[in-house]
């Protein structure tokens, strides 16, 4: 796209009020400039404005201007030799880019797009060789500031850039969205400072002149505060437009009742590309105080969403996780695989609740996926428990023993069990979940994060040689323990906030080193006859389901070091296939956790988000 | 059914009349339907049985309908009572019984069982299940409603639960409930160097405030409050009382009231009741206090000591100054990193007094 280049004028009126920001930047650049220079430098700068999305220039262009950001954010580039591109700044208002290429003469070094509507004040080669010949000493000063970019120590190389801005969107006309805005607003106070503004509020900044345009008044509202909510108005409108083009973050909030077609606004915004450069999209949809959610899929399938928020009308807990989710402190847990041991997850997620952590998003391997349904759902922990103890005690899921070619169990008893009682979509739990399987077929790992939840689950389980693997796609799929039993690393690039990683790892299994390995009938003898001692062996499943974890133990290293808080349960007393032991295992998991979760959040209080005082009771009484 | 073996086909009438006169009173069906089947008493209740049933097995011959009927009945019993391993016990048991009946175990096939001895053994048999299909029918519907009658009481502990927790939060600084909750108790505390600051929320035309607005001004007090390191105490009318231990006390203090007012401001065309503008006024003060519970039994927690009345003074004193103020008293001022913008008193009313005017948002 071209950008919009503004008339130079001779004197600095046609700045329209960019006229400090601009000597700032140039004083910063050429160091400190006699006044006449200054005002004959500032008649030279032309304005430039790029829409989001829009390119600068390009890595390898030849270069004839500098560029100053007056208004708005830029995104710097650079094109890598495995063909992949690397972000490297973002230039904000004050700062120039594009000063290397003219005084080095080389092409352009980067690629520079605006994630932002941007206004750019433009100075040409032949202002500031002009300069250069009035004050040779700029030349020192520019040298310098190349040679610091060059070397890194202006602190060029970007980390994670933080929401600041929030868009949100109406998808209804009349629909929830004030409330939720007031709400959110008040969940985002928690994490800092801010302003939530509508086109009325806009307009009356704006007339009490805080700023002769949006993007000064925008820049001016960032700069002053942690967090700021941009109401957008429910038609295409001007202020939409400014908003949109301003936002690191948008928000579409619906009425999960209404239908889930594109609305006209959405149309008028995205274009058919139905995005927007450098900002994530989020949809919250909005529940009745009763309702579950469901046809999700059909909200997400027109949309390119990066995550989707079920919210209860009017229910500060669910609203404060959208907020937790726009400042990075969502708290996401990990559960590992390994067997019944998994029951221990149980026990941990009581811990956190009653510690006071709030888990905003759940994902896992293997038992860990299934046990991590249970909270997902919005079960509460005895209804975890109790769905879980029922399942393995009354209905045996692997209770129907076949010939074992292609495996022992046939799983159907599992199929039908899970279901019973997982027959929603992913996309409908009340939280961000995802389970992982191995594709045999491609041989990497595959994350299930929509679809239906008890197909992921089935596939998340199928544990080689005991269940058959299942089939999507054309593709095997077994056990996700195989090659990932820990997926810290997939939570990671779903969620910035802390994550508790929970593995079930023990150092010495029972039986897993055994004085010496008896014979078949020699194990059978000392399990059925009276009076002789019971002989530890490695079994044929219990090697099977040692070895799934083993595949995977140097990626649970490395993603150990990716956790926040990593728990690992004492659980050595207890066999992957002890179901009989729910009750201790679940208690084992407790009682570890409960000290080190408390522990964990005397050091980052911020994310304990309520107090459970009966818990507190509890535990006093039975000390 | 031996009655009507002995009588029709073997035109023995009476032949085992001991056995009817026990069967009468046998208990079995009084065990099974209204007895609870747990531990020694499962297994004396399966020994009787098992007695009982060998011995009428034996005395009708091992293999006749009626045997079959018994039998069937027994082991579906003991299923039921004891489960498989104990089925072993019974099944014991009635050989006992059969052996005391007459040692007929080795007996052929009786030959004088008739049609209608069969006939009865079947009646009885659908008889029995047709009365143990009704038991269980109600006993699972009893069932069902005292689960769905737990699972109600379990809701309703979760809500009290859940208001109790608010109603001590309410009460109590969160810290102070959380102590009292863990320990049992909570022992006066005595606070070498505290930060007060005393939060008062004005509507500009003067109107009493909605209860809505009010509650919405402390909630977002409480918040912006929290994030600068204090706790709130508690509130009385439209005033926010809150303290904190850190050093940086009175700088926080300064930051969050300035947060505080801008956020009332920024937000005024968007707050639930428009038309009334609502500004702050603080009041900062430093010292000593005394953290406790005057009234354990009332959870009636105050701060106390010189500190606090000083507060109150100020506060008294404070009245006269616009809204949007922070007043500060010298002893806060002389711990504040940068006093720029206090000023004293423009009345000069107090040389304790330090007025800080903030900054309205445009």
């Amino acid at each position: 796209m071209t950008a919009e280049r503004l008339p130079v004028n001779a004197d600095v009126q046609h700045l329209k009020g960019y006229a400090d920001i601009l000597a700032a930047a140039l004083a910063q650049l050429f160091g400190d400039l006699d006044q006449d220079t200054l005002q004959s430098l500032l008649a030279c700068v032309g304005l430039t404005r790029l829409r989001v999305g829009d390119a600068l220039y390009r890595q390898g262009e030849p270069g004839s201007s500098l560029h100053i950001v007056l208004t708005g954010r830029l995104q710097v580039q650079v094109a890598m030799a495995d063909g992949s591109e690397r972000v490297v700044a973002h230039p904000q208002p004050g700062d120039a880019v594009g000063e290397m290429a003219l005084f080095t003469s080389a092409g352009r070094a980067a690629t520079v797009v605006a994630i932002r509507d941007a206004t750019l004040g433009v100075l040409d080669r032949a202002a500031i060789e002009a300069l250069v010949t009035r004050q040779p000493r700029v030349f020192h000063t520019v040298t310098r500031m190349i040679i610091a970019r060059l070397t890194g120590t202006q602190g060029h190389i970007l980390g994670h850039r933080r929401t600041r801005t929030v868009m949100l969107v109406p998808l209804q006309r009349g629909g929830p969205i004030e409330r939720f805005a007031a709400q959110l607003r008040q969940a985002l106070l928690r994490f800092g400072s801010v302003l939530h503004l509508d086109a009325r509020a806009a307009a009356g900044r704006l007339a009490a002149g805080a700023g002769a345009e949006y993007g000064r008044l925008l820049d001016a509202c960032e700069r002053d505060h942690d967090f700021v909510l941009l109401e957008a108005d429910a038609l295409p409108s001007a202020w939409s437009r400014t908003c949109f083009g301003y936002a690191d973050h948008i928000v579409l909030v619906a009425d999960a009742a209404a239908e889930p077609a594109v609305t006209e606004l959405e149309r008028w915004l995205f274009g058919a590309g139905a995005s927007r450069p450098a900002a994530a999209i989020d949809l919250v949809l909005i529940h009745g105080p009763a309702a579950l959610p469901s046809r999700t899929r059909d909200w997400l399938a027109p949309r390119r969403v990066k995550r989707h928020h079920h919210v209860r009308a009017d229910d500060a807990d669910s609203i404060a996780r959208v907020a937790r989710f726009l400042s990075d402190n969502a708290v996401a847990l990990v559960l590992a695989g390994g067997g019944a041991r998994g029951f221990a997850h149980l026990g941990v997620i009581r811990a956190l609740h009653e510690c006071g952590i709030t888990v905003d998003a759940i994902g896992g391997a293997s038992f860990g996926a299934l046990a991590a349904t249970g909270l997902a759902r919005g079960l509460d922990d005895p209804q975890s428990f109790e769905e879980q103890r029922l399942a393995f005690s009354r209905d045996d899921p692997l209770g129907d023993y076949t010939i074992p070619i292609v495996s022992l169990v046939r799983g159907e008893h599992l199929n039908r069990l899970l279901q019973a009682h997982l027959p929603m979509d992913i996309e409908d739990l009340w939280l961000p979940f995802f389970a992982i399987s191995s594709d045999l077929s491609a041989n990497q790992v595959r994350v299930h994060e929509r679809g239906p939840l008890w197909r992921a689950i089935r596939a998340s389980v199928s544990l080689p040689a005991i269940l058959p693997p299942t089939l999507e796609d054309g593709h095997l799929l077994i056990d996700g323990g195989i090659l990932n039993n820990l997926p810290v690393d997939v939570m990671r690039e779903k969620s910035r906030g802390p994550i508790i990683a929970v593995d079930l790892a023990v150092a010495n299994a029972p039986g897993a080193a055994p004085a010496a390995i008896p014979s078949g009938m020699e194990y059978l003898k000392s399990r059925l006859l009276p009076g002789r001692p019971s002989i530890e062996a490695p079994t044929v499943s219990r090697v099977i389901l040692q070895v799934t974890t083993l595949a995977s133990r140097k990626e649970v290293d490395s993603a150990r070091k990716l956790a926040d808080l990593y728990l690992n349960p004492p659980l050595g007393g207890y066999d992957f296939l002890d179901w009989g032991n729910m009750r201790d295992i679940v208690e084992v998991g407790y009682r570890y956790s409960v000290p080190q979760v408390r522990d964990w959040l005397r050091r980052y209080p911020q994310h304990r988000n309520r107090t459970d005082f009966a818990a507190a009771w509890r535990r006093n009484l039975a000390a | 059914m031996l009655a009507v073996n002995d009588a029709v086909c073997r035109g023995q009438p009476g032949a085992h009349a001991w056995l009817l006169l026990a069967g009468a009173a046998y208990p079995h069906i009084g065990h099974l339907l209204l007895g609870r089947f747990a531990g020694r008493r499962a297994k004396s209740i399966l020994v009787i049985d098992g007695l009982f049933a060998g011995a009428v097995i034996g005395a009708i011959g091992l293999f006749s309908a009626p045997s079959a009927v018994l039998a069937t009945i027994s082991m579906f019993n003991w299923t039921i009572i004891g489960g498989p391993s104990l089925v072993a016990l019974g099944m014991l048991a009635a050989l006992v019984g059969i052996a005391f009946s007459g040692a007929q175990v080795i007996m052929p096939v009786i030959t004088d069982v008739c049609l209608a001895a069969d006939a009865l053994a079947a009646l009885v048999l659908l008889s029995y299940f047709f009365v143990l299909a009704r038991f269980m029918y109600r006993y699972i519907g009893e069932l069902r409603q005292q689960q769905a009658e737990l699972q109600a009481a379990a809701d309703a502990a979760d809500q009290a639960r859940a208001i109790a927790d608010g109603a001590l939060l309410g009460v109590l600084p969160a810290s102070a409930a959380a102590t009292l909750a863990e320990q049992g108790a909570l022992p006066p505390v005595v606070i070498d160097a505290a930060t007060l600051l005393l939060v008062e929320f004005a509507w500009s035309r003067g109107e009493s405030p909605a209860v809505a607005d009010l509650a919405e001004c402390f909630q977002v007090c409480d918040t912006i409050l929290n994030r600068h390191g204090f706790e709130g105490i508690k509130t009385f009318g439209r005033r926010y009382l809150a303290m904190s231990r850190a050093a940086g006390g009175p700088d926080a203090a300064v930051a969050a009231v300035r947060e505080l007012n801008n956020y009332l401001l920024d937000h005024r065309a968007l707050v639930t009741a428009p038309a009334a503008q609502r500004a702050v006024r603080a009041i900062l003060h430093c010292g000593a206090v005394t953290a406790g519970l005057v009234q354990p039994a009332r959870l009636n927690f105050e701060l106390l000591g010189e500190t606090v009345e000083a507060l109150s003074s100020l506060a008294n004193l404070a009245a006269a100054q616009p809204m949007a103020t922070l007043v500060a008293s010298a002893a806060a001022l002389r711990k504040l990193k940068s006093s720029a913008g206090f000023a004293a008193t423009p009345d000069g009313a107090s040389s304790s007094l330090h007025v800080l005017a903030l900054t309205a948002a445009p």
